[in-house]
């Protein structure tokens, strides 16, 4: 999925059509997947939701689990996505936002393989004549906008959570195939200590609207099996 | 007052807000402060004595300490300009310097294989080919040299790959220290000049009085005032016991200069190289590196040390001041006497080879706290063990600082040679060494549990100086040959392992000071 951005412009990008797809074949070697808040209820209907560490800055980041090895995703075959839900992150593409270079607080809005994107003949144009950007890309736009403000909400989720010391380290043994596995360096929410939360610290999650997302990811351990009965398909 | 003997002790006032001062305030407000004990305990700073603050290496306890008292490893790293620190590297300890080929060893923190299987006399046997002691039967050596740092950024606070302490800006360290012990610990803070300590006749102090805080009463008070021991010494008559013949260096020129470009390299360890009549300490912080000659005025001039100095600074020294300190090296006859506790300066001081001062102060502090007596009667044997266990901290301490200088093959200045002579060594580092001559050394050799310096520090540092253990006498009892090889090899491979995932020391730092490490 390293594939070149480019910046969005209006000149060079004139021509490019998007077609709308319903599979996401640049998830396919993903074995996690980053999630907001916002998707812990859905997600964990069909997968794991876990904490893992992100390895250049230590913060914790929660996470779809899609397979057991790195360059391995059950849920995606060659032709399809194999379930319902997607993880919002993948759905943006060939979009992202990235930070431009003279302030990194400011994004705009880049484009990724504009060479393969170049070769499509039918699709939804990002421009229109007079180089004004069309209704389908501010709708696009829009979504990125609103994922990066829900991202800042679950850094905040994630934060209160590493705060209240509420994450711990542990893990996950499955047998597949007969041979026992360990996932490492995943990170949950221990439920004891969660239990025995001063009172005033579980209204807190409450009045944020995160025990509903905290009781999903727990949950969702149990969607372990189900990864497994896909991957022995 | 004074005639209900077996009162409950209620009160407890440490004079001096230097580091020692708030390491004891934090273990005893700790220990102490809670809604069921009605225990004050309270420090009394004086607004215009300057502290000695030069103090920047810890050893690994400091990090129990720190994390003991609920300080944020993270916060602790931001505030107080930490480095980490995981041994320290002697350079030109051994023999002779030869211009532009120092040698060196390092003494790292990391416990040397000897656990499940005493690796040092395999090492001696020569299994390990030509690997040095400390890359033998540690990573820590390699890992230094390579400029690298203890942890990754997503190991967890208090968490290492490899064991490691701090080097800090004492300045903000007790900064740092102020605010736990006063915010969180509900330790009082007072600030006040103590003008004069009143002794009753019972020998007890009853009270000191301020010059702004009116008098100030207390069970228990903790002398904290550095050399001047103004308590212990000046009020009670504590002797100071000199320990001049044994460790020479009485004297200590410190300096603080920038890095010659702001990105240079951090080293992860002390710098320690020896000089003609001493030897200088080098730390890396974030922004500046503080840098010292310890040296015996019998044995240079002031004048000549400094010159020394900048010799081994160059260029960076230029146009900044050096400041010296006058040092008192040896110990009070009673640490605690009455019921007055020095800690800090006032209880004693060696030349900081080994990180001793704060390593000492926290010990003591600790010490203190733990076994700190309830009732007044019972001040007597606590005070009688406290005193006790504090004088075998100091010549287990002593005793191994003058390893470092005796086992030295220098020859090149009187300094070197002196330190050699049998009436300078303590008598139970004599018999050791002589032992050792024959034997390696076991942990029966170190029996006091309460000891700074162990058996794995002693390891380090006569075998990094290629002490002439024979072992031909007990040879046979040594059979694991092939059991030691394996080791050997694992250690090697765990070596190369830690040398791929270590970042590098700064990159570490910068990403603390952005992201910060987390708890878990």
């Amino acid at each position: 999925m390293t594939s070149s951005i480019s910046p969005l412009n209006a000149q060079l990008h004139k021509e490019l059509k998007i077609q709308e797809k319903h599979h996401y074949p640049h998830t396919k070697g993903q074995h996690i997947l980053p999630v907001l808040v916002h998707e812990f209820a859905e997600a964990s209907a069909e997968m794991p939701v876990v904490f893992v560490k992100n390895t250049e800055t230590g913060q914790f980041q929660p996470v779809v689990i899609l397979g057991f090895q790195s360059g391995e995703n059950v849920f995606c075959s060659d032709e399809q996505w194999l379930i319902n839900y997607v993880p919002a992150i993948a759905t943006h593409y060939p979009f992202a936002l990235v930070a431009s270079e003279d302030n990194p607080q400011q994004f705009q809005l880049g484009i990724k393989d504009v060479e393969v994107l170049a070769k499509n003949t039918e699709g939804e144009l990002l421009f229109d004549q007079n180089g004004a950007e069309t209704a389908y890309l501010e709708k696009r736009k829009n979504t990125l906008g609103q994922y990066y403000e829900n991202s800042l909400i679950t850094e905040g989720f994630v934060k209160l959570l590493a705060d209240k010391d509420l994450l711990e380290e542990q893990t996950l043994s499955l047998t597949l195939k007969g041979d026992k596995i360990d996932m490492n360096g995943i990170y949950l929410v221990n439920q004891e200590k969660l239990q025995s939360l001063p009172a005033e610290d579980f209204l807190l999650l409450r009045s944020k609207n995160y025990l509903l997302p905290i009781y999903s990811h727990i949950n969702s351990l149990r969607q372990i099996q189900k990864l497994v009965a896909l991957k022995q398909k | 007052m004074a005639e209900n003997t077996n009162r409950t002790i209620k009160k407890v006032v440490i004079v001096g807000g230097g580091t020692a001062g708030w390491l004891a305030a934090n273990h005893l407000g700790k220990q102490l402060i809670n809604e069921h004990s009605g225990v004050e305990v309270c420090l009394i700073e004086s607004p215009n004595i300057p502290t000695i603050g030069v103090g920047e290496g810890t050893v690994p306890l400091m990090r129990q300490t720190l994390q003991e008292l609920g300080i944020s490893e993270t916060e602790f790293i931001r505030e107080c300009d930490v480095t980490f620190k995981q041994g320290i590297k002697f350079v030109d300890w051994v023999d002779n310097p030869v211009a532009n080929k120092p040698s060196y060893y390092h003494h790292v923190f990391d416990y040397p294989n000897i656990t499940e299987l005493d690796l040092t006399p395999y090492w001696l046997d020569g299994l390990a080919g030509d690997k040095s002691y400390a890359d033998a039967l540690s990573i820590q050596g390699a890992v230094c040299d390579a400029g690298l740092a203890p942890k990754l950024i997503t190991t967890p606070e208090y968490q290492g790959l490899t064991a490691y302490a701090y080097h800090l800006d004492a300045g903000k360290f007790a900064a740092i220290l102020t605010k736990n012990a006063t915010k969180k610990l509900g330790v009082k803070h007072i600030f006040a000049d103590v003008l004069k300590v009143n002794v009753a006749e019972s020998g007890d102090i009853t009270s000191v009085t301020t010059d702004s805080a009116g008098e100030i009463a207390a069970d228990i008070f903790v002398d904290c005032t550095g050399f001047k021991a103004l308590l212990i010494g000046e009020a009670l008559g504590s002797k100071f016991i000199s320990k001049q013949n044994t460790l020479f260096a009485d004297h200590a020129l410190a300096i603080q200069v920038p890095y010659d470009e702001p990105a240079a390299p951090i080293p992860s360890y002390t710098i320690s190289t020896a000089q003609q009549a001493g030897w200088i300490w080098d730390i890396g912080l974030n922004e500046r590196r503080g840098i010292g000659h310890v040296y015996s005025s019998a044995h240079t001039s002031h004048e000549q040390a400094e010159q020394d100095l900048r010799q081994y600074i160059g260029p960076a020294a230029e146009g900044i001041d050096a400041r010296l300190i006058p040092m008192n090296i040896g110990y009070r006859e009673l640490f605690w006497k009455n019921n007055c506790v020095a800690i800090g300066l006032s209880q004693g001081f060696v030349e900081p080879l080994e990180a001793t001062g704060l390593l000492v102060f926290d010990a003591t502090s600790k010490m203190l706290a733990t076994q700190f007596p309830a009732k007044h009667d019972d001040i007597a044997t606590v005070a009688k063990q406290f005193n006790r266990n504090v004088q075998a901290t100091w010549d287990n301490v002593i005793s191994f600082v003058k390893m470092h200088y005796c086992l030295s093959k220098r020859d090149d200045s009187a300094f070197w040679l002196d330190n050699r002579d049998k009436n300078s060594i303590p008598d139970t580092l004599l018999e050791q060494l002589e032992l050792w001559r024959n034997y390696v050394p076991t942990q029966y050799d170190f029996s006091n549990r309460f000891d700074i310096f162990n058996r794995e520090n002693f390891l380090y540092v006569m075998y990094g100086m290629h002490y002439p253990t024979q072992i031909d006498a007990i040879k046979s009892r040594f059979q694991e040959d092939e059991v030691a090889k394996q080791h050997f090899k694992m250690m090697a491979q765990r070596t190369q392992g830690a040398l791929a995932n270590l970042p590098l020391h700064r990159e570490l730092l910068l990403k603390i000071a952005r992201y910060g490490l987390q708890k878990r």
